[in-house]
C-alpha cells in the first residue's frame, strides 16, 4: 500500500491528501499492532503506541488545517511520507517473519520421524500450527518431545502469538486436515521424502 | 480474584483426588482432566505472587489472541518457560478427554478414550508433569 501526495509550488496545484485514505493507513496499522502486540504491553510498547497515536493526532489536526492554510503542507508532507515508509516496512517486515516463522518451524518439526505434515491457519488470533503425527494413540515420550520443540520455536519468536496443535493418526486419511482454510506447508511422502511449500527449504 | 491460598488449597484439594483416583485407575479421563485442574491452580498462584503478571481472569484484555488460555500460554513461555511442556501436556490432553475431539481438525475419537491412554501414561501425566509444574513453581 502507497500513499503518494504531491508537494505544492507556486506554479503547480498540489494535489490534496485524501483523509479516507491516510485514516485507512494509520487505523489499519495501530490495529494491527494492537491486536498484535497488545499481549504484550511492555512499558516500551505503551510508549510507542503513545508515540504514534501522538503523530495520528498531529497529522488529523495538520489536515484539518491545511485547508485553510496551504503553507503547513510542506511540513505535512515530511510526516507522512515518514508514515507511508513506515506503514511499507511494517508490511514487509510482517511477511518476512511469517516465513521466518513457517521456515523454522518445518526445519526443527521435521526432525522427528513421525511428524507426517504441517498446517498452518489462524484461530483466535494466533497463528496456529497444526501438526500431524503417525502415532495412532497417545505416545507420551513423543508428546515431550513435540512439546519442547514447540517451546523452542516459541522462545525464539516470542512476541508473535504463536499456538500449536498435536494430531494423531486416530481414523482416515493419514496427513489431511479437514479444516480448509489450512495451508499445508510441510508433508513427508509415505516413502519418506520430505515436501515443502518453500523452493529454498533446507528440506 | 481468588486469593493465593485459595488456588493453592484448590491445587492441593485436586490432586488430592488425583491420588485416588489413581489408586484404581479406573477414570482415566478424570484423572487426566483432574490433574490439570490441579496444574491451573498451581500456575494461578505463581502468577499471583509474581507483580510482573496480572490474574488471568478478571484483569486480560477481551480480545486477548487466544483468550484466557492464549495468555497463561505466554505467561508460561515468558516467565516459566521450564514448565511449558507439562503445562501444555495437560492442557491438550484433557481437552481431548473431556470432549473427545481435536479441535483443529473436527475430528472426534472412535474409540473411547480409556483406549487413548495406557496406564502409565496417566500416571505420568501425575507423577512427572504435574510434579516438575508444583515444585518448580515451588509448591
Amino acid at each position: 500500500m502507497g500513499i503518494v501526495f504531491y508537494q505544492s509550488d507556486v506554479t503547480m496545484p498540489y494535489a490534496m491528501p485524501r483523509m479516507p485514505d491516510l485514516e485507512n493507513a494509520v487505523l489499519k496499522f495501530l490495529v494491527h499492532k494492537i491486536k498484535t502486540e497488545q499481549a504484550y504491553a511492555e512499558k516500551e510498547t505503551v510508549q510507542y503506541y503513545s508515540e504514534i497515536a501522538g503523530v495520528y493526532s498531529y497529522l488529523r489536526e495538520t489536515m484539518g488545517a491545511i485547508s485553510l492554510e496551504p503553507l503547513k503542507f510542506s511540513t505535512l508532507f515530511r510526516q507522512l511520507e515518514w508514515l507511508d515508509i513506515l506503514v511499507g516496512r511494517e508490511e514487509k517486515v510482517e511477511a518476512d517473519i511469517e516465513q521466518r516463522v513457517e521456515r523454522k518451524v518445518i526445519d526443527i518439526f521435521e526432525r522427528i520421524e513421525q511428524v507426517f505434515s504441517i498446517y498452518v491457519d489462524e484461530y483466535l488470533q494466533r497463528k496456529r500450527f497444526l501438526i500431524l503425527t503417525t502415532n495412532e494413540k497417545y505416545e507420551d515420550e513423543l508428546m515431550d518431545r513435540l512439546l519442547i520443540t514447540e517451546r523452542d520455536v516459541r522462545l525464539q519468536f516470542k512476541h508473535i502469538p504463536l499456538s500449536f496443535e498435536y494430531i494423531p493418526k486416530l481414523v482416515e486419511t493419514l496427513g489431511q486436515v479437514l479444516n480448509p482454510n489450512a495451508r499445508l506447508i510441510w508433508s513427508r511422502t509415505l516413502d519418506g521424502i520430505p515436501t515443502s511449500s518453500f523452493a529454498a527449504s533446507t528440506t | 480474584m481468588a486469593s493465593l491460598q485459595a488456588h493453592l488449597r484448590q491445587a492441593q484439594h485436586n490432586e488430592s483426588l488425583v491420588q485416588q483416583l489413581l489408586a484404581s485407575l479406573e477414570y482415566k479421563d478424570w484423572i487426566i482432566t483432574v490433574t490439570f485442574y490441579a496444574a491451573i491452580h498451581y500456575v494461578e498462584a505463581a502468577f499471583f505472587q509474581n507483580p510482573k503478571i496480572v490474574h488471568t481472569e478478571t484483569s486480560i484484555t477481551p480480545n486477548y489472541p487466544g483468550g484466557y488460555h492464549g495468555y497463561r500460554s505466554d505467561m508460561i513461555l515468558q516467565h516459566y518457560s521450564e514448565i511449558y511442556p507439562s503445562y501444555h501436556k495437560l492442557y491438550q490432553q484433557s481437552r481431548i478427554a473431556r470432549y473427545l475431539y481435536f479441535r483443529a481438525e473436527r475430528k472426534f475419537l472412535e474409540k473411547p478414550i480409556q483406549e487413548n491412554f495406557s496406564e502409565s501414561d496417566v500416571k505420568s501425566f501425575s507423577q512427572k508433569d504435574l510434579a516438575t509444574i508444583r515444585q518448580s513453581l515451588n509448591f
